[in-house]
């Protein structure tokens, strides 16, 4: 099986020519990072200079700054509860549901599903002052729990959504045979069918985990003191010491770590996960 | 004229807040060392107070101070910080949802007839006047005017707050660039008077063409590496572009209410004055459409700004060499105006700290209120190492503000500047505004279109909501 | 496990497994959790944000919602000129945007739809700027491309003689432009991500059937890989448009809307009427008004998709 016009030469070119390609590609994303991170050490009174100040000592400055005086480390902790929590419910919750969707002939069911997905139609914007007047009449307002239901309006249509996709690429009949063979509805559900969606659980709680570590209205609007989220600490370094980028590249730079690690740990799951394609038995 | 007569300063109500303290003091009959903030706090001891405020870098030597009230009577002191913006949003909801989540709010004072108008600021007379939290050595007169009158005391004598961050805005020049011989005698030469901070606009102008060149000519003996420029402006569409507007407006005699408090933004004086100002755009940094006053101070701290309107505790960080390349060069004067014999222009923002009239700890509130604002803590504020605001007379003999050159300028924008107004949907037109420059200085319009659309929506607000100055409070643009 | 599995995406035994079912109630049972949280918070603010727009509020003095007012919140936001110039730009931004991540990350995924040392690196770098803060993008980007000292600006803009006289936050054409921009390098990694997923999970065998065939590169793409993934394509699309129109923290940050209204989008008004003026009434109607519009045309699409291909 050859291609008409292949050659070691041609081949040779060819791949020569798409590794660049992907060198551009990920060379677009790597050096805004690069940037932040030699950012993050750079003294702030050369920072804005022109012409650029290329050589320079570094300075540890603003990450003591960030992480030490204004111990945004514990905003860090707070934005970890948040997010890993609504990650945690969306999946307890919409894995059943998007079976449910995928599996049952629900009355109405593509009409559910739309509404489901309609919640994440209306601007966020709108909708913070609902939140915030319920939230504040049912005391939720400054907690953990209020932030984690708020996240949970778009993480759970959006995980629902995918999940139900993935559901529905898995055959019926294996858990038809597991069921003749004796299990339960449930235990085929846990048996069965769980471990095959395992990837697209991972794919779809990643994406999940991210809108919610990086979400800033809801976390301003609903949040306080004591729940005070990542994002929302970077805008007050804009103030009368003028643009304190220094630091906003520290807390960038290392907000950022967690979810690399993850995506670079589980990413044969998410890439197997989102597909829509079959299973391979 | 308004309906309600307004004066600024009313001798029958000074002289009742006069008699009524003379009256308090000689009730007590025991010398002021009877009275201690622990003692009055005992009974609140162990309570919590939920402070918001929108941080700003001059606020950080307050906040150890406030740990120290808290140390000192046992109260529970929590400060919550957020930026300006955030903490419009989370403040106005606060209270407009009656939670009475925080017990202390920092007021912007643009907000002041939304919060203390509807009811929803607890008026602090009759904790004032309770002996047992009273401080005896409060000397209400001994605040700076108009803090007092202006931001504190609304209709009827009801009092709000005590003053507690007051910002304006001053003249900054490069005073290096002034002094230095060549360019004193170059300047002579092209101009025919002595080179020197600009008391007029017109010596404004002048010196912002003076001193805009570009890169590889020189200024005061060094060789520029990039651009120069005059002045810097802002032009972003954020509020920042009203006050610099507001600034000149005032300067250059305008009015933008008549007589009988009606809005009357289409007239000469506002139209030459918004020509003007825009004109000087000219000799600024180029990227002024998308710079606020932030970042025109970034370019500041870049030192390749001669001159700019700009607020006080900006001051503070210029001369930090951590921050800035442009240490030590700044010096300050009040902002000019159309002719010598006005009075100088400037533009003030009071955001004092109210309690909320759903907190269920007013007094302790109001004890560290009252703290804040007294003669030493305002003292150990300004000369602590982040400096301070002066909010009393008395604090005008701390050295810093007899030294540092930006409090004289300081004190005369407080003299003569237009204060942010605080009457009901302000916003919106200070919103409009934004907007009405930002197209003009695009091209796509003229200013006398926006203008019009300015009037416009002046007139649409004050058929809605109450803009007639004095109703509760003083309309700050009819000073 | 052992049984031999379809190829094909085609739900057929739906019906039988659902008759069997049907009767115990469980497929409710199961969906019930997720449908009960968002039902209270979904759809609880929604519904007390429809109510707020019919009201007439006055906010700040009572704190309430005030006498049923019928349309005049919504007359009083079609008043505003803002209002419809706000919807023209906002979906102008997202049917530029939209689309270009689409096309590019797609391209993208299929550059890498194959093996080379370091792929996992390579990937995970390449989706950095989607899971950097958005509010961290948009102080980044002005920092990159302010005038006159963006990083970019001075080192590469300025060198090639590009923006000499421009400032780009504060020109009309020129802040939309980099708006679209900043979007586009945002969010084309997710679509990029996504779409790797997508080919990666593609079935092994049409594709050796298509190569016996003798089938080009181009024709596999065009008859097999595109139809096999357009159903993704499309949910993709969707998720993705919906939160384009959400669009906010970068235009916030970097223009709020400006230079006059050139960049004000629904969510930058919408803001303004809500937290700045407390024009609850105009804000909750500009919020029905979009959800309306998104659901009329959303939902339009999505049960005719659904009815001629059961895609969802």
């Amino acid at each position: 099986m050859t291609e008409p016009n292949s050659s070691p030469a041609f081949a040779r070119v060819k791949a020569w020519g798409l590794g660049l390609l992907i060198l551009v590609v990920v060379a677009n994303s790597l050096f805004p990072y690069l940037w932040i991170l030699i950012s993050s050490v750079k003294p702030t009174n050369i920072m804005y200079a022109t012409p650029t100040v290329w050589f320079f000592t570094p300075i540890a400055d603003h990450y003591l700054s960030a992480f030490g005086d204004k111990g945004f480390g514990g905003n860090f902790v707070n934005s970890m509860v948040v997010s890993v929590s609504t990650t945690a419910l969306a999946i307890v919750v919409g894995t059943p549901a998007a079976y449910s969707f995928a599996r049952f002939r629900i009355v109405a069911s593509d009409h559910i599903f739309l509404f489901i997905l309609s919640t994440r139609m209306a601007p966020v914007i709108s909708l913070a002052i609902p939140f915030y007047l319920i939230f504040a009449s049912y005391g939720l307002l400054n907690t953990y729990l209020g932030l984690i239901l708020a996240h949970l309006t778009f993480n759970l249509s959006f995980y629902i959504w995918i999940l139900r996709g993935f559901f529905k690429e898995i055959p019926v009949e294996l858990e038809e045979t597991a069921m003749i063979d004796g299990y339960t509805r449930w235990q085929a559900f846990t048996r069965i069918t769980l471990p095959l969606a395992r990837s697209g659980i991972v794919a779809a709680s990643i994406f999940c985990f991210i809108f919610s570590w990086n979400e800033f209205l809801f976390a301003l609007i609903l949040g306080g003191g004591d729940v005070k989220t990542l994002p929302v600490v970077i805008p007050s370094l804009i103030n009368q010491r003028g643009v304190e980028w220094g630091e906003i590249a520290a807390i960038a730079s290392v907000v950022i770590l967690p979810i690399l690690i993850l995506v670079f740990l589980v990413q044969k799951h998410i890439v197997r996960g989102l597909t829509m394609g079959a299973v391979k038995g | 004229m308004s309906t309600v007569p307004r004066k600024p300063y009313s001798p029958r109500k000074h002289a009742l807040a006069l008699g009524l303290s003379a009256l308090l003091g000689l009730g007590m009959a025991q010398p002021a060392l009877g009275w201690s903030v622990e003692e009055a706090a005992a009974p609140y001891k162990g309570s919590e107070l939920k402070v918001g405020i929108a941080f700003v870098p001059v606020m950080e030597g307050l906040l150890p101070l406030m740990e120290e009230f808290g140390k000192k009577t046992g109260i529970n002191v929590k400060i919550e910080q957020f930026t300006h913006g955030e903490w419009d949003a989370k403040g106005d909801a606060d209270l407009y949802s009656r939670t009475g989540y925080f017990d202390l709010l920092m007021m912007h004072h643009n907000r002041a007839q939304d919060w203390a108008g509807n009811g929803h600021v607890r008026w602090i007379n009759d904790l004032m006047n309770d002996p047992k939290l009273r401080d005896p050595d409060l000397d209400p007169d001994d605040f700076l005017q108009p803090l007092w009158d202006d931001y504190c005391l609304f209709e009827s004598g009801k009092l709000a707050c005590y003053p507690f961050m007051n910002f304006q805005m001053v003249y900054w020049f490069r005073k290096d660039f002034m002094e230095h011989a060549g360019e004193r005698a170059a300047f002579k030469t092209k101009y025919g008077y002595d080179l020197a901070p600009a008391e007029t606009f017109a010596q404004y102008r002048d010196i912002a063409e003076f001193f805009t060149r570009k890169k590889g000519e020189m200024i005061a003996g060094t060789i520029l590496e990039e651009n120069h420029y005059g002045v810097g402006v802002v032009g972003k569409r954020e509020p920042s572009l009203t006050w610099e507007w507001y600034n000149i407006l005032n300067g250059w005699g305008a009015r933008v209410f008549d007589e009988n408090g009606k809005p009357s933004f289409e007239n000469d004086k506002v139209l030459a004055a918004t020509k003007w100002w825009l004109s000087l755009r000219e000799f600024a940094p180029p990227g002024v459409a998308e710079a606020g006053f932030i970042d025109l101070f970034v370019l500041m701290t870049k030192g390749n700004i001669a001159q700019a309107i700009q607020w006080v505790d900006f001051a503070f960080a210029i001369d930090v060499p951590a921050i800035s390349k442009a240490v030590g060069v700044y010096s300050y004067a009040p902002v000019p105006r159309r002719e010598a014999s006005m009075a100088p222009s400037g533009w003030g923002e009071a955001e004092p700290l109210v309690i909320s009239q759903y907190s269920k700890n007013p007094e302790a509130a109001y004890l560290l209120m009252q703290w804040l604002a007294s003669k030493e803590t305002n003292k150990r504020w300004l000369e602590g190492p982040g400096h301070g605001l002066p909010l009393r007379k008395s604090s005008l003999s701390v050295p810093i503000v007899q030294e540092h050159a930006v409090f004289k300028p300081l004190l005369s924008s407080m003299k003569h500047g237009w204060f942010d107004p605080g009457f009901t949907d302000y916003i919106q037109l200070r919103e409009e505004v934004t907007i009405q420059i930002t197209e003009t200085a695009v091209g796509n319009q003229s200013v006398e279109d926006a203008l019009a659309k300015i009037q416009a929506r002046a007139e649409k607000v004050h058929a809605q909501g109450d803009i007639n100055p004095g109703q509760p409070h003083v309309n700050q643009f009819t000073r | 496990m052992a049984r031999t599995v379809t190829e094909t995406p085609r739900p057929e035994p739906r019906r039988r497994f659902g008759a069997r079912f049907l009767r115990d109630g469980y497929p409710y049972f199961l969906l019930s959790p997720s449908l009960l949280v968002l039902l209270l918070v979904g759809v609880y603010p929604f519904v007390f944000m429809i109510v707020l727009s019919f009201r007439k509020l006055d906010f700040r003095r009572f704190g309430t919602a005030g006498d049923f007012i019928g349309l005049e919140n919504y007359r009083s936001l079609f008043d505003e000129p803002v209002f419809f110039s706000s919807l023209k730009t906002t979906a102008f931004i997202a049917f530029t945007s939209v689309p270009l991540e689409l096309v590019l990350g797609f391209a993208m995924a299929y550059l890498f739809n194959r093996n080379f040392p370091l792929k996992r690196l390579a990937v995970t770098i390449t989706i950095i700027p989607t899971v950097l803060a958005p509010i961290a993008i948009a102080v980044m980007w002005k920092i990159l491309l302010a005038t006159p000292w963006g990083f970019l600006m001075y080192n590469v803009f300025y060198r090639l003689g590009m923006f000499e006289d421009v400032s780009i936050f504060g020109s009309p054409g020129w802040a939309l432009a980099a708006i679209i921009a900043i979007d586009v390098w945002e969010w084309t990694p997710f679509m990029f991500l996504v779409f790797m997923a997508g080919l990666g999970g593609l079935p092994q065998r049409p594709y050796e059937a298509a190569a016996v065939d003798g089938a080009s590169a181009w024709q596999t793409f065009w008859y097999l890989t595109l139809p096999l993934l357009s159903p993704f394509i499309l949910v993709m699309l969707f998720i993705r448009l919906i939160d384009a129109f959400k669009i906010f923290d970068t235009i916030y940050v970097l223009t709020k809307g400006g230079p006059g209204v050139a960049t004000e989008t629904i969510s930058i008004f919408a803001y303004r009427f809500n937290f700045e003026y407390w024009k609850l009434g105009e804000s909750s109607a500009l919020a029905v008004v979009i959800f309306l519009l998104f659901f009329a045309v959303f939902g339009f699409l999505f049960t005719q998709l659904q009815k001629r291909y059961r895609i969802f």
